[in-house]
């Protein structure tokens, strides 16, 4: 009698736990259904005030009360030396505006930020890459930056419009600001000193020939012919930002995406010769794939020259001082006129939804002063904390016009306002829904890495490129 | 009589009570987010931004997936090596120690025990560090001591996996060989003797005494390291997570595939259905676990 109670017990104790979590998994989808219907009530809602909104200027209240900003940020050794420069200069000037950073490494800002905000113990003020957005819907993500602090036609003048197709809600508002690019593959990253080793003139190098001369020279071979060190490396997201940009430049960009059908083919000549160009480095015998990390080699000298954006002489100009770096601006595709530059990562800046009242004035009030306040600029430009293309017009002018005039304070800035004076105008993004670590670090690099260790052949990979782009493509859209 | 057959009652009913709350709230920590995961596994979701049921799209876009095959058979691998030279190593290992006595039995024991209780996160980038392709410890000494090619361990498809494979084996070697030596130990020296009276050998001894005998704590950790092996995912990310998977998705596993989707990628769905894949074949693996434990043998 005793088994059977228990028995009972036990069944009744199973019955009631699945009860429950089918109900809340009901709830869940409730929950959803109502978050929908609100959403939608409040995209007609901002429809309506916006044409009102429009024509009123935003007004953002300094806030009479203390309020601490909690603000998460990539840990990267120029950028945490920048906002630690920074937010002092910040505080002082809104003194009742306190700001924690946390600083985070880059996987860890992109794996923690967006599962924090669907548990909803996200920071305040978030920084993020553009990219991440893609396949996603802004506005359900983070608070609105228009109309409260910008009207969108001010912020296409304090900002660069290509830069705001991804922080477009699809209501139409703009959800974040893009405050910098490091320039992805850009250009090329040299050891100065192992140039001037080499006798080679960085300043004579002009076309893509001339890097694979200069790689030639510089490349270092052990007794038994196997590379000792690199003439040049790719690091895995520039190699793959590269390719895409260099079949672009061969004016592939719509053979390559077809935006309508969401259909890739990289079965064209132009990727076949972007392939190659890539690979002929390793065929020469300059650039070794099995060099280990670049972010490793190259500060150790494993390799002289390095496809890379701005951004990292900055970084490891601050982590490593002693080593002698410079830049070269990317040469020109053999046969073409102009860069193009089709995956472009825009650090952004947002605000957490579910910020209220002064807290959210605050944050915004943080993000004005980092686009309009030219101090928050100057920092690196002044240090080398940073080089790259600040998401401020007005500053990019203002960088661009003293390079020009050879009044660049530094070595550092003059790169700057020769990289911003080229890139932002060859931005030419490509429009695929596929988020950058999935199209660049899953799919595109490895199979770069396949052609580069001989495992597979170039129409092997690109066939499979087009296969696995398609399919991924296709299931976004 | 009455009296105390009601306090027995009562405190029956109280122990029934407290037991059915803890039940509970163990069926409700550990059963809904299965059933959750299951529902999240079957939909379309980014958590943030929709949420839309799609039936088995998951599974089958996930079986379509060559990376994620991949990392199936990566597993696979990484379960049979590890347990096959994990565990023979170890048997190996055991019976030296077995053959020592006194301080010096100790001392090897605490040697080999020492990489156990080190943090695998610490053990992995050390171990990263080693494997440097051409300037690192391994490859300095194989080149410049043995005057011979070094292999290109973490940089080459065709060595990552094994490399993070025998790293993660010389973990743990002190842990199987203490359990091991336990077994050993329980085995009576009368055995021995008899089988010396009628002529066995050394490996005999070992072959048809030692390893028969030691069958209930061999299959413990084959068990025990190849639910491991199915779930491995630290070593290959301190090793290799740069870029993910390491070179040409060589050493891409089931629970770094998972990550990639849920937290790489928001493709939550994909992840919970990879983590429903990873849930079932450690099921059957436990099944089979406790089966070959009920199972009786006789010598």
């Amino acid at each position: 009698m005793k088994k059977g109670l228990i028995l009972k017990l036990v069944i009744t104790v199973l019955i009631v736990a699945l009860a429950s979590s089918l109900s809340l998994i009901g709830c869940q989808k409730t929950q959803t259904a109502t978050t929908a219907a609100e959403t939608t009530a409040a995209a007609e809602t901002t429809a309506a005030a916006e044409t009102t909104a429009a024509a009123e200027t935003p007004s953002i209240k300094e806030p009479e009360n203390k309020v601490t900003l909690e603000l998460w940020y990539q840990d990267w050794a120029g950028g945490k030396s920048w906002q630690q420069a920074w937010i002092p200069k910040f505080e002082e000037k809104h003194p009742n505006i306190k700001v924690n950073a946390t600083f985070l490494p880059f996987e860890e800002l992109n794996t923690k930020i967006f599962p924090a905000i669907a548990a909803g113990n996200e920071a305040d003020l978030l920084m993020f890459y553009d990219e991440w957005l893609l396949g996603k819907d802004a506005s359900k993500i983070f608070a609105p930056i228009t109309p409260q602090l910008y009207s969108k036609e001010e912020i296409k003048k304090v900002t660069f419009e290509s830069a705001l197709s991804r922080v477009t809600g699809s209501d139409g508002e703009i959800y974040a600001v893009p405050w910098g690019t490091g320039a992805n593959a850009a250009g090329i990253l040299i050891h100065k000193d192992l140039f001037d080793e080499a006798g080679i003139d960085q300043n004579s190098i002009k076309t893509w020939d001339d890097v694979k001369e200069a790689a030639k020279k510089l490349t270092k071979y052990k007794a038994d012919g196997k590379i000792e060190r690199s003439g040049i490396v790719f690091t895995y997201t520039e190699a793959a930002n590269f390719f895409l940009d260099m079949i672009a430049e061969q004016g592939a960009a719509g053979k390559m995406l077809n935006v309508d059908t969401g259909e890739w083919n990289l079965n064209i000549p132009e990727a076949k010769n972007s392939l190659e160009m890539l690979k002929s480095f390793v065929d020469d015998k300059t650039f070794d794939p099995t060099s280990g990390d670049p972010f490793t080699s190259f500060p150790n000298k494993l390799a002289a020259m390095l496809v890379i954006g701005p951004w990292a002489l900055g970084a490891w100009g601050d982590q490593y001082p002693d080593l002698k770096l410079d830049y070269m601006y990317m040469p020109k595709y053999p046969g073409v006129d102009k860069n193009v530059h089709t995956v472009v990562s825009w650090a952004c800046m947002a605000v957490s939804k579910r910020l209220e009242g002064e807290k959210r004035d605050a944050a915004l009030i943080y993000i004005k002063e980092m686009l309009e306040n030219p101090e928050f600029y100057d920092i690196p430009f002044k240090t080398g904390f940073w080089v790259g293309v600040p998401g401020s017009k007005s500053y990019v002018d203002s960088v661009v016009k003293l390079a020009a005039e050879g009044n660049a304070p530094n070595r550092a800035a003059e790169i700057a306002g020769t990289v911003a004076s080229e890139y932002v105008p060859s931005i030419k993004l490509l429009q695929t829904k596929i988020s950058e670590p999935d199209l660049i670090r899953a799919i595109i690099f490895p199979e770069l890495q396949n052609v580069f260790l001989g495992q597979k052949t170039v129409d092997e990979a690109l066939k499979y490129l087009t296969t696995t782009l398609t399919t991924k493509e296709q299931e976004l859209r | 009589m009455n009296t105390l057959l009601r306090k027995r009652s009562t405190v029956s009913s109280f122990i029934l009570a407290v037991s059915i709350l803890i039940l509970s709230y163990y069926i409700f920590i550990s059963i809904w987010p299965i059933l959750f995961n299951v529902y999240m596994s079957l939909s379309k979701t980014d958590l943030m931004t929709g949420w839309t049921f799609v039936w088995f799209k998951n599974y089958i876009s996930l079986f379509k997936d060559p990376i994620f095959l991949k990392a199936l058979v990566n597993n696979i691998i990484y379960l049979v090596v590890m347990v096959s030279v994990g565990i023979g190593t170890s048997l190996i290992t055991a019976a030296l120690i077995h053959k020592t006595s006194g301080f010096a039995k100790k001392a090897y024991l605490a040697l080999f025990f020492l990489p156990v209780v080190t943090s695998l996160v610490a053990i992995s980038l050390i171990w990263k560090l080693l494997y440097y392709p051409n300037v690192g410890v391994f490859a300095s000494i194989i080149s410049s001591v043995f005057q011979l090619n070094p292999p290109l361990f973490l940089a080459s498809p065709k060595t990552a996996l094994l490399s993070i494979i025998f790293m993660d084996i010389w973990k743990d070697t002190g842990l199987r060989t203490v359990i091991l030596h336990a077994g050993m130990e329980e085995i009576p020296e009368s055995i021995y003797d008899a089988s010396k009276i009628d002529g066995a050998s050394t490996l005999t001894h070992f072959f048809k005494i030692t390893i028969p005998l030691l069958r209930p704590q061999i299959i413990f950790l084959a068990a025990v390291y190849s639910i491991n092996a199915l779930r491995v995912f630290t070593p290959i990310y301190m090793m290799t997570g740069n870029p993910p998977g390491g070179p040409a998705h060589s050493t891409q596993v089931l629970v770094m595939r998972m990550y990639q989707e849920a937290f790489y990628s928001t493709h939550f769905g994909k992840g919970a259905a990879i983590a429903m894949i990873v849930f079932v074949l450690l099921f059957a693996l436990v099944i089979l676990e406790v089966k070959s434990f009920q199972q009786k043998w006789e010598y």
